[in-house]
């Protein structure tokens, strides 16, 4: 993962253990996190407004609901299985993680108001292996959640690349569920998210806009395809779905403009974005490319303020395509997201820390974990 | 002519040497069309064909853009078959790796090499 040119182009244990709330360590732990769960979950007794979470998975097997106010862990849930990505969307009430998980084969659905597992899909059955390179989405009224599967035919002397398909499922199916339907489609799939009528958007070669009842493909955005002269074809890093608190999906890309012998001349950091309330596709540069970036986030009161994470923390402003800020972490973090206000900035992923920031990018501290996040992703939820 | 009754290069001609016993069959097909018949994808030690020169160099030709610290990215690496021969894949070949040292920073020194498998090793 310590190159930009990271493109997952391909793309089990099974441990159905009942989920139960934990700590890593002592028992004094546990009973102040009961504590804390207790006074805390849920919108604050004040005001009745709802409260602000990070919501975080850490191996092997830890998702963590994370109190944005006070900065404590005030849930832990251990899923079961193995590490493996983390991946993670919520439900539109924002209580229900589902999480993909279990070397990238598992979808488990966990209320984050008690570590209950309402949800999961074993993806790989008999000879069958599949893996979802963290394509993960869920309906906008909860009812469907939708993967794409990667099969492969484990055979005794060879293995089968099957095509790669997108599988529906119903989220009250269950602790076993299956999928309702499959359709094939493009190879390539990461990232995906819905948006407010219901279509799906998927990130590969190029940005699908796929109608689940059907499973018609059509592209949204060209990348790959697109008909740009004076451009290369972009490249893109796309791991985390992180544009709930801005109702967008986000994949940032590098691009080279070229000269009229076709030479680079500049190179570009862009955006392809989808707004999830309108359907409205964009695609543009953002900025100068300078350095690497894993992850972006636009600020949810101007979204062409848009900062980006990997081993430093970036603010491009969209509008006069203009690098405004940048400053060096003290590691690298993979996955940025924002608070619901547009104030404050959460950088994690990789490590074992999740890094605070303010939009003037001064430090606010950090949120210790008890294990690597590696790929997961961070969110925020609010209930 | 048809290309798949075409003599292929050797493997020699491309640069490489054959180390196994797949990669010698590959080597030895007379034809294009019985090249094609070598399963070669069973020849790959991890679960990706991806193999880039590793943590050497970043894409500036530097090594600023790197992750850092590399523990950082240790597990970044693993879990989705980045780079498999510099890093074990814990997807599928090596899913136990990472057993018992959940924060690579930490519990680096726990985590041991490994050794392929099999007729080929």
């Amino acid at each position: 993962m310590s190159d930009y040119r990271y493109w997952l182009a391909t793309a089990a244990l099974v441990v159905a253990a009942p989920l139960y709330a934990q700590t890593e360590s002592s028992q004094a732990e546990s009973l102040q996190t009961e504590s804390l769960q207790t006074e805390s979950v849920g919108s604050t007794a004040d005001t009745g407004a709802p409260r602000e979470y990070l919501v975080t998975l850490t191996r092997p097997d830890k998702l963590h609901l994370i109190d944005a106010s006070s900065r404590e862990v005030v849930r832990t849930c251990a899923l079961g299985g193995a590490f493996g990505p983390g991946a993670i969307q919520l439900s539109p009430d924002e209580r229900t993680a589902y999480v993909l998980h279990n070397r990238w084969e598992d979808v488990v659905g966990v209320d984050l108001t008690n570590c209950e597992e309402v949800f999961r899909a074993r993806q790989s059955r008999g000879n069958e292996r599949v893996k979802s390179i963290a394509s993960l989405a869920v309906s906008p009224d909860g009812s469907r959640l939708y993967t794409v599967q990667n099969p492969v035919e484990m055979l005794i002397d060879e293995y089968r690349v099957k095509p790669p398909r997108l599988a529906v499922f119903d989220t009250s199916a269950g602790l076993d569920a299956e999928p309702l339907k499959t359709f094939e489609v493009p190879r390539q799939i990461t990232t995906m998210a819905t948006d407010a009528e219901g279509q799906l958007y998927m990130g590969g070669a190029d940005i699908y806009r796929v109608d689940p009842a059907s499973g018609e493909v059509e592209i949204a955005i060209a990348n790959r395809h697109w008909d740009r002269p004076g451009f290369s074809a972009p490249d893109s890093l796309a791991m985390w779905s992180t544009g709930e608190v801005a109702d967008e999906y986000l994949r940032p890309y590098t691009v080279a403009e070229l000269d009229d012998q076709g030479e680079p001349s500049a190179y570009h950091w862009g955006i392809s974005r989808v707004d999830l309330t309108t359907g409205e596709t964009e695609n543009k540069e953002i900025g100068p490319f300078e350095f690497l970036i894993f992850s972006m986030v636009s600020d949810p009161n101007n979204r062409d303020d848009l900062y980006g994470v990997y081993t430093q923390l970036s603010h491009y402003d969209a509008a006069s395509q203009e690098l405004k800020k940048v400053i060096d972490l003290d590691h690298t973090y993979y996955n940025i997201n924002s608070s619901h206000d547009g104030e404050t900035l959460y950088v994690g992923g990789a490590s074992s820390d999740i890094a605070i920031y303010d939009k003037a990018f001064n430090d606010l501290g950090r949120i210790e974990l008890p294990g690597d996040m590696s790929t997961a992703t961070l969110k925020v939820a609010r209930f | 002519m048809n290309d798949n009754n075409k003599t292929p290069k050797s493997l020699q001609a491309l640069g490489l040497t054959p180390m196994n016993q797949k990669a010698r069959r590959l080597d030895q097909a007379g034809t294009m069309a019985e090249r094609d018949e070598v399963q070669a994808m069973q020849t790959i030690a991890g679960c990706t064909s991806s193999f880039d020169p590793g943590w050497e160099v970043d894409p500036f030709g530097g090594v600023a853009a790197l992750c850092q610290p590399m523990e950082a990215d240790l597990y970044g690496c693993a879990d989705p078959c980045w780079w498999p021969a510099q890093v074990p894949d814990t997807m599928n070949t090596y899913p136990d790796w990472d057993k018992g040292a959940p924060k690579a920073e930490r519990d680096w020194r726990k985590l041991d090499s490994v050794y392929p498998t099999g007729e080929d090793s």
